[in-house]
């Protein structure tokens, strides 16, 4: 199943694809979306960290799947036909995010978002940019390049990485 | 489209060197367009307005012809500048262009 | 109407660097005493075509100085004045200029003008010393050919010159009038145009050469000389030169003066010009030395991709019809295993066109061996060995900065100087060897010399100011491994290469980075021994798939000495889940698969399922899996363009029925499982990840 995303071309206005993980609703750059797929089997990678769920081939090209739910640690991690990978593009990779679902694309304006409020200590929290209200619903705006590119997820290979010397 | 008149004519222009030539073939495409349900297609192209041309110029003119004689329309090239017929015979091409072209 | 030629200059550069490497290899080699004539031609259109490239591009500092060589160059092989040592060296210098003018233009590198200057001089000196002195031909004519009474001229002969111009004829500025106007100047001659047959403006490309030239010429002037009208427009293959039986004394005039309506029959008319793609008609039995076309890189990769996909949409294809009944579909299955062959045999033809022998990046090293040991004063001999080894373009040119920096290494801290060579029972002069060859699916390049070898002592005394942690205990092995450490390059010495990193480090992260290997052998006084292996193919591979539990894994063919289902008998428990496994006379620890990759519902009694012998680098290992599935070709896919390499494994690939697949890499799978192995205290419990 895929589901393309509208992509605007209006200057000065941000517009946000909000995706469901668990019972929040979270919010990202929707020029960073490059796609939205159902749930494939993936081939899985041995000795990855657990939410690291694999990669898939997409149009030929070797994609990995992360499943933030895995990542945040959420009760419910179910793999269905419902279940949605959001394809990203970020920092000139392409990676598949699992979703619990997406819903619309909504556009912000700056009256739109408070400031993200203290979480206390923990990384978990230097990706929300803001608070959205739409409609009484309130969305998580996500820099989803902190989110997923920070140096605990494993994704890029630092100069460290591949240097195995004996000890 | 509105009535035809019988002599269609065309006039080229400007910069038909390899600098130009992209900018040129884009106005030559439309000028195939007006023959439809006309009878003794031929087209008169006035070259007099060419400023500079040099092979890849010439060759796009040929290619031009070779498109309106697949749609059935003869082309006549006429009012060609000096500079321009030495350049066709010093390339060698002037048998290209014979039998399309005539001094006028 | 200004057209920003610096779009243009890119292949101006690429093709000077050429005819300067070209002009150098030929000078080293050259004997003064007794010149070859071919040799001698060759660096004096080198040096011609450099010098009409730089004359169209406006680079005058190069075309002045390679003007100067040109000449002399011409009348050197024209035996007008001997050729020297002295005056060798002289050329070699002027190359270095010249290469030191270009990166000037290209690189905004800094130039030396008082270099320059100097073997300007130089030139002109060795200019006026001799007898002749040649006619000063101007600069901005790209092409002469000088009538003189010396030169060698043929008798009346008539010439048919065909001339298929490659698409990017207009793109590269050329003017075909001056060429046309030089042939009239030396005989008879006649130029028909034949533009080829398009029909569509719409996706017509005005900027593509679609004219190719058929001329005749009646000239005393040999073909030769006539080549040389077109040298800096056609390459070899583009120039069809035939003499033609009979000579045509023609009464019209020629073709600039006729009018338009009426064309010389000088022409010969009769066989189709060229075919549908322009390509002109081979002659057969004419050598032509460089026989070979220039095309863009980016051409051959998507050549590449497109066969990559190719092979996927066949293995597809293969799957599908492996469920239809053979019997029934007899014709089909013919014609998927001929398909199969013509796949294969075109994927072979599309691989070698990237395939380029590593001589390449080898030539450099007599000139940078020879100049660094005088300026050392150290007597080294460099051996050259399988330099015709083909490998991929991309992965020769990556290999030169690492190469160099390993040559320069064993010239800078290998190779002794004489005193101490000869102190030491050695003979007085070091002999560096660079070795290719290709093994079992890779390409092994080797940097070998005679020196001292790699001092321990010194390796581990740095290593520890450089807080690695270091102990005596340290076989050789680990020892070495130190020197690939960051920082620890041995900060003495100044190179060339420097301002692009230096160090073992750099070179380790550069052969890496090509999906390679690098391995040091060292004997202390003795000498050292660094080895480079890459892999062969960057696309497409021959493999075994097999099964463990429920995955995929796809093991390179040419790794694989055999496969077998071992009897108990020839399996024991050794330790507490360490099997070995008795196959070819060896007792081999058993590698399970299943439990490298945590996979949970892998096959564990070893005789229910199948072992494999496979090669890692010179090393036998035996790889327990569930099943053997079947070979296939496989093309290789990146994993580290969006995410990184995995343990054990060199790249992806796609099945047929879409799924990805992991490459398995022998080597990698041996350290990883002797890594597993430590950290369990030599015990092979492994535990499942959780998914």
């Amino acid at each position: 199943m895929d589901r393309q995303p509208v992509i605007t071309a209006e200057s000065g206005v941000l517009e946000y694809l909000t995706f469901t993980l668990g019972n929040e609703e979270y919010a990202m750059d929707i020029l960073k979306v490059q796609e939205i797929r159902g749930y494939d089997p993936v081939t899985r990678i041995a000795n990855a960290p657990d939410f690291i769920k694999g990669i898939i081939n997409l149009r030929g090209v070797i994609v990995p799947i992360i499943d933030m739910r895995v990542k945040f640690g959420l009760e419910r991690v179910i793999y269905d036909e419902f279940t949605v990978v959001i394809i990203i593009n970020l920092l000139g990779r392409v990676i598949g995010m699992v979703v619990d679902g997406v819903s619309d694309v909504v556009t912000l304006v700056p009256d739109q978002i408070r400031p993200a409020p203290e979480f206390g200590s923990g990384t978990q929290s230097e990706y929300i940019t803001g608070i959205g209200t739409v409609n009484g619903q309130m969305l998580i705006l996500t820099d989803i390049e902190r989110l997923i590119g920070s140096a605990e997820m494993q994704l890029m290979v630092t100069a460290d990485n591949h240097l195995d010397l004996a000890a | 489209m509105e009535a035809h008149k019988i002599e269609h004519k065309h006039a080229l222009s400007g910069d038909w060197t390899i600098a130009g030539v992209i900018n040129q073939v884009d106005a030559l495409s439309d000028s195939l367009k007006g023959f439809v349900g006309v009878q003794d297609k031929q087209l008169h192209v006035d070259c007099a307005e060419i400023h500079t041309i040099d092979m890849s110029g010439l060759q796009l003119l040929h290619v031009w012809m070779q498109c309106a004689k697949m749609r059935g329309i003869r082309t006549r090239l006429i009012n060609l500048p000096e500079t321009m017929q030495q350049i066709i015979q010093r390339l060698g091409l002037d048998q290209a262009f014979t039998d399309n072209y005539q001094d006028a | 109407m200004a057209i920003d030629l610096s779009q243009f200059y890119q292949v101006f550069f690429d093709e000077s660097a050429e005819h300067l490497a070209e002009m150098e290899r030929i000078f080293l080699a050259i004997d003064p005493a007794n010149p070859d004539d071919e040799e001698l031609n060759a660096v004096f259109r080198a040096a011609h075509s450099i010098k009409g490239g730089a004359g169209t591009f406006g680079f005058p500092d190069m075309a002045a100085v390679t003007h100067t060589l040109e000449t002399l160059l011409d009348q050197v092989r024209h035996h007008e004045i001997p050729l020297t040592r002295e005056m060798v060296d002289v050329f070699l210098q002027t190359g270095d200029a010249i290469g030191m003018l270009l990166a000037g233009h290209r690189d905004g590198s800094p130039v030396d003008q008082q270099a320059i200057e100097h073997v300007c001089q130089r030139l002109t000196a060795i200019s006026a010393s001799t007898a002749a002195v040649s006619t000063d031909n101007p600069v901005s004519v790209p092409v002469s050919v000088a009538p003189e009474q010396d030169r060698e001229t043929a008798p009346l002969a008539t010439y048919r010159i065909i001339f298929t111009p490659p698409t990017d004829l207009y793109n590269r500025m050329v003017r075909m009038e001056p060429i046309f106007d030089e042939l009239s100047a030396i005989g008879d001659f006649t130029v028909v145009g034949r533009i080829a047959e398009q029909h569509e403006l719409n996706d017509y490309d005005p900027t593509r050469c679609l004219i190719a030239w058929e001329m005749t010429l009646t000239t005393i002037h040999t073909q030769e000389e006539i080549r040389e009208v077109f040298m800096f427009v056609a390459d070899d293959e583009e120039l069809f030169l035939e003499k033609l039986p009979h000579v045509f004394k023609q009464n019209q005039e020629t073709a600039t003066q006729q009018p338009a309506s009426d064309h010389g029959n000088g022409t010969v008319t009769g066989n189709r010009l060229h075919g549908k793609n322009g390509a002109a008609p081979r002659k057969t039995g004419e050598t032509t030395e460089n026989a070979s076309i220039r095309v863009g890189v980016a051409k051959v990769d998507q050549l590449i991709n497109q066969m990559g996909e190719l092979v996927i949409t066949q293995a597809m294809l293969a799957q599908s019809a492996q469920q239809l009944d053979p019997v029934q579909h007899e014709n089909l299955h013919r014609a998927l295993s001929l398909l199969e062959r013509n796949t294969r045999d075109l994927q072979e033809s599309v691989m070698s066109i990237r395939m380029m022998p590593i001589n390449f990046i080898f030539s450099r090293f007599p000139r940078l061996v020879h100049d660094l040991a005088d300026k050392l004063g150290k007597q080294v001999e460099l051996k050259l060995v399988g330099e015709t080894t083909e490998l991929d373009k991309g992965l020769v040119e990556k290999l030169a900065d690492p190469l160099t920096h390993l040559v320069r290494n064993s010239l800078d801290h290998g190779i002794e100087l004489p005193e101490a060579r000869i102190a030491a029972g050695k003979s007085a002069g070091g002999v560096i060897t660079l070795k290719a060859a290709q093994q079992g699916g890779r390409v092994v390049i080797e940097v070998a010399d005679d020196g001292a070898g790699l001092n321990r002592d010194k390796i581990l005394a740095k290593a520890a100011k450089n807080g690695l942690t270091v102990s005596d205990n340290m076989s050789d092995e680990e020892v070495w491994q130190l020197i690939f450490a960051p920082g620890f390059s041995t900060a003495e010495q100044v190179t060339d290469v420097s301002g692009r990193g230096v160090g073992m480090d750099v070179v380790l992260r550069n052969v890496q980075a090509m999906g390679g290997r690098v391995t040091v052998y060292s004997t202390q006084g003795m000498g050292s021994r660094v080895v480079i292996s890459l892999p062969l193919t960057l696309a497409i591979l021959d493999g075994l798939s097999v099964r463990v539990g429920k995955e995929t894994f796809i093991v390179p063919l040419n790794s694989i000495i055999e496969s077998l289902q071992p009897l108990s008998t020839d399996l024991n428990e050794v330790g507490r889940r360490q099997t070995t496994v008795h196959v070819r006379g060896e007792y081999l620890p058993l590698m399970r698969l299943g439990d490298i990759f945590s996979i949970s519902n892998a096959v564990q009694r070893p005789e229910e399922a199948v072992v494999m012998l496979v090669e890692a680098e010179g090393e036998h290992v035996a790889l327990l899996v569930d099943e053997l599935l079947g070979q296939h070709q496989v093309v290789i896919k990146s994993i580290e363009t969006n995410y990184r390499k995995v343990d054990g494994t060199a790249g992806a690939t796609i099945l047929g029925d879409g799924r990805v697949a992991l490459i398995l890499d022998a080597v990698d799978m041996v350290r990883l499982w002797r890594t597993g192995t430590e950290k369990n205290g030599g015990d092979q419990t492994w535990t499942d990840s959780p998914l």
